[in-house]
């Protein structure tokens, strides 16, 4: 299938953005949110922001904590708000995107959902109006404006070997919005190629990272062997680093790594980075102040280092 | 506690499939992933299914199961919390079913009729902070912090926000569903003791 051309002519470059903040990227690597104000401020793209969104809510929904009423009225809710200040928004995490989608699917297929969640919204003075904010997701964006991105960089990934991790909840759940294929993508390792690196070609590509939704809290067993698999793979290919596009599958292969060690089903480490994050790095942004690599429990400080050698001047 | 909801009932025109269930379950019937009816039981799903693979979760099963009735087997047995939800199998389905969109209205189902799901103290905890604050995950200390260095606001979220959420909350049953959830749990310890 390769490139959805249509689908990347849509996605905007110019004008002001809204960033869609994610539960797990705010509260466990606020570094994602960090990077990608980073990453528009330099290439002068504008942003705004409003301290009216609420989390997703899809995490609780698909928990079975949450009732779907309360869910579609949540994410109503979240696109009366950021209508009023941005026309675009970009989402910084897989499960976000893929519950805004499954949203604008559900309420455009019953439109008597529609109609109900206006009867909430009213409750709140809102209202919610379908196709008004457009969204995107941070990856396709990147995507788009790889080769800008390729000349302002001061770091290349040259001779690094890195391992790109789709994710499930972006192009197989969304296969109707996804920018590439979803059963076979590559987009990723074309912007790890335009960016100096060299993408590997690993056995479970495909595979979930283990966090399953709620199999990181209520499976944990099964959670473990799938990321120990996933890891693994990725580790015998001689990776010198994980990307991501989802904060949540961040935070699983991140931390489940310390993990897998004390139950001897791992022997070692790999540094795992969300794309914005590694770009903000080869921009040359601080590690610390901007990345936020002090809340990553597996260390990055091994690929820094490597990276330090490909300065270009 | 078998059939006591009356699913059980053989299929008014004579076969073994059985509607009521079925009815109940998938609610989405104008999009065409949702027609189970379409399922040939070719098993590509369980081929592909990481969970599948480490465990007895078999989704090819349960499509079955939830076409012949077998209600109480579907809804009581661990497997249908197994899924990863990770698309795998939707993608590779010849008839584009959407088994992780069967899978959740069966637990939800499952949760519904009062049968326990592991867990469920863990997501409760996850709902009650999105009640309370707005957002899933709490915010701690140490994020406090670095959010701080990082040039962030220290919460992303106003109280504005968070109150209308607790409108809209009330209005749709989240406060009742959740304290449903703590009763599940409560029977669960007093069952135990």
């Amino acid at each position: 299938m390769g490139i959805n051309g249509e689908r990347l002519e849509k996605i905007p470059v110019n004008g002001s953005f809204y960033i869609f903040k994610s539960c797990v990227s705010s509260n466990v690597y606020p570094g994602i949110e960090a990077c990608t104000l980073k990453i528009l401020e330099s290439l002068g793209i504008s942003v705004v922001d409003t301290d009216q969104q609420t989390c997703c809510g899809g995490f609780t929904y698909f928990a079975t904590i949450s009732p779907e009423d309360t869910f579609l009225a949540t994410i109503a809710r979240n696109f009366s708000v950021i209508e009023g200040v941005a026309s675009d928004m970009l989402v910084i995490c897989n499960a976000c995107f893929s519950v805004l989608h499954y949203f604008e699917k559900i309420t455009e297929g019953f439109p008597d959902l529609k109609v109900k969640v206006n009867e909430v919204l009213s409750k709140i003075g809102r209202r919610y109006e379908q196709g008004k904010v457009g969204f995107w997701h941070i990856a396709e964006f990147i995507y788009k404006v790889r080769e800008e991105l390729a000349r302002k960089i001061k770091f290349n990934l040259n001779g690094l070997k890195i391992a790109v991790h789709y994710g499930c909840h972006y192009l197989r759940s969304c296969p109707e919005v996804s920018i590439d294929s979803p059963e076979s993508p590559t987009f990723l390792e074309e912007v790890m190629e335009t960016l100096g690196g060299t993408p590997v070609n690993y056995k479970e590509k495909d595979l979930c990272c283990g966090s399953g939704w709620i199999q990181r809290y209520t499976a944990r067993d099964l959670s473990l062997q799938i990321t120990a698999r996933k890891i693994e793979s990725i580790i015998k290919e001689e990776a010198d680093l994980i990307v991501v596009v989802c904060p949540f599958c961040l935070s699983v292969l991140d931390n489940a790594q310390i993990e897998l060690e004390t139950f001897e089903l791992l022997y070692s480490r790999i540094p795992v980075l969300h794309i914005t994050q590694l770009i903000a790095l080869l921009l040359g942004y601080d590690p610390d102040k901007t990345l936020g690599i002090q809340m990553h429990t597996t260390p990055v400080t091994p690929f820094i280092e490597k990276l330090l050698e490909n300065t270009i001047e | 506690m078998s059939d006591y909801l009356g699913f059980n009932k053989q299929a008014e025109d004579g076969s073994s499939w059985n509607w009521s269930f079925y009815d109940k379950i998938i609610k989405r019937k104008i999009f065409a992933s949702f027609n189970f009816t379409q399922c040939y039981q070719c098993g590509k799903c369980v081929g592909i299914c990481p969970a599948a693979q480490h465990s007895n979760f078999n989704p090819r099963l349960i499509i079955r199961d939830v076409l012949f009735g077998e209600l109480n087997r579907v809804l009581d047995s661990e497997d249908i919390w197994l899924c990863f939800d990770c698309f795998d199998c939707k993608i590779r389905c010849p008839m584009d079913l959407d088994i992780p969109e069967l899978i959740h209205s069966l637990r939800v189902e499952a949760l519904l009729h009062g049968y326990y799901q592991k867990g469920l103290k863990t997501f409760l905890k996850f709902g009650r902070n999105m009640l309370e604050t707005g957002t899933t995950v709490p915010l701690r200390g140490r994020v406090k912090k670095a959010r701080k260095l990082l040039g962030m606001v220290e919460n992303p979220i106003s109280e504005q926000a968070v109150e209308e959420l607790r409108v809209i909350s009330e209005e749709t049953g989240l406060n009742k569903h959740l304290d449903f959830c703590e009763c599940l749990i409560e029977d669960k310890k007093r069952e135990k003791r």
